[in-house]
């Protein structure tokens, strides 16, 4: 059988050498034309093949999602600085919302959506009721709150906040005895003891 | 991510048709492929061809490939190989069909060859006819024998150690004359 001679594995270490020519970019933009005649994309939105086109799906279905919840946020933002401004004329409280009120936490700035169940506590000629919560907030707050709005306010009972106070430490330590009688007299100078006669 | 890690997310990406992936399994093993290509070819745009032409098979039979039967390195070798190959077949007009028993090995001064550059020991070699130079690429560089190198060109054995022999004292001649 031949064998590869001693030059011949001069020759194949000499060609692993071989310096390569920059054509990377070249050959792949040939080998990309190729692929699309031969084995085309199913392009969606994202560029990206037909299999990965339900996840793009949910990708954009989740960001409109969040889009709109921001656009919503935003024109509730815009609702309430609106309210605030506007001037409070006389207006009673409303006994579903006083029991509203009376539930409510102390920190009445909250942000949560206007609960639907209770009435509105003013009403406005023009715009929509606003949430009870920041009623209150916007008719304190405004100037030209009339006294009876401030009376009004007086009598409701809103909940004094909670004030947690930790639990009180007993001291286990003894107090320090009170000294009584005269100084310098011990128990045994109270003892009523028979005295021996010295005779 | 280790380097088998990478390979086999690319290999995940290129059976999906993801063009990124199959760019990126492209470039990893550009060096590789372009190696093996230059020995077959006559010029780059021989060379630029040919690796065209393998890759555009590789992602098309990217399914085929098992890691059982062997590692991507070699796969992709005996694709690009193939290739160059069938570029060759494409440019020669015929095959000698001589035959010979033993092929010829002439003495070659390795002190020669030491002192030739890369660059034209492989311009010796692309001047070989293109059967003559296919079979001492793949007896010589690649490692294979006889009877396999007659099994891919469809020759006998007997012609390819023919061309072998033909092939060394071609370069026996060149090298004689780098020399002198």
């Amino acid at each position: 059988m031949d064998q590869k001679t001693s030059y011949e594995n001069l020759l194949t270490e000499k060609l692993d050498s071989f310096p390569l020519p920059d054509m990377a970019d070249t050959i792949w933009n040939r080998i990309d034309k190729m692929l699309e005649v031969e084995m085309p994309v199913q392009k969606d939105q994202t560029g990206h093949s037909g299999k990965v086109s339900g996840k793009s799906a949910l990708y954009w279905g989740g960001t409109g999602f969040i889009a709109f919840v921001i656009a919503l946020i935003t024109l509730f933002q815009i609702n309430k600085r609106n309210n605030t401004h506007q001037p409070v004329h006389q207006t009673t409280l409303h006994p579903a919302t006083n029991s509203f009120i009376q539930k409510q936490d102390s920190t009445v700035q909250h942000t949560d959506p206007p609960v639907h169940k209770s009435q509105p506590f003013i009403q406005p000629q023009s715009s929509p009721p606003p949430s009870p919560a920041r009623r209150i907030d916007s008719v304190i707050n405004s100037p030209s709150t009339s006294l009876s709005i401030r009376d009004s306010l007086n009598h409701i009972n809103i909940p004094k906040p909670m004030v947690i106070t930790p639990p009180l430490i007993k001291d286990t330590t003894p107090l320090p005895k009170k000294s009584r009688g005269i100084k310098g007299l011990t128990d045994d100078d109270y003892r009523l003891a028979p005295k021996k006669d010295s005779t | 991510m280790s380097a088998e890690q990478n390979i086999q997310e690319l290999i995940k990406g290129c059976l999906a048709n993801d063009r990124k992936a199959q760019e990126g399994l492209y470039r990893m093993f550009y060096g590789f492929a372009m190696t093996i290509a230059l020995r077959y070819s006559r010029d780059e745009m021989d060379a630029a061809d040919i690796m065209s032409h393998a890759f555009l098979k590789i992602f098309k039979s990217m399914h085929s490939f098992s890691p059982d039967k062997g590692s991507l390195h070699a796969w992709i070798k005996r694709i690009v190989i193939n290739e160059g190959l069938d570029h060759m077949n494409s440019r020669k007009k015929h095959i000698e069909t001589i035959e010979l028993e033993t092929a010829e090995a002439p003495d070659i001064s390795n002190t020669a060859l030491e002192s030739m550059s890369a660059t034209e020991i492989m311009t010796m070699i692309r001047k070989l006819p293109p059967a003559t130079h296919a079979v001492f690429v793949l007896y010589a560089i690649e490692g294979y024998n006889h009877r396999e190198i007659a099994e891919r060109l469809n020759i006998s054995e007997g012609t390819s150690k023919w061309h072998l022999s033909e092939a060394r004292k071609s370069l026996q001649k060149k090298i004689l004359a780098y020399s002198t």
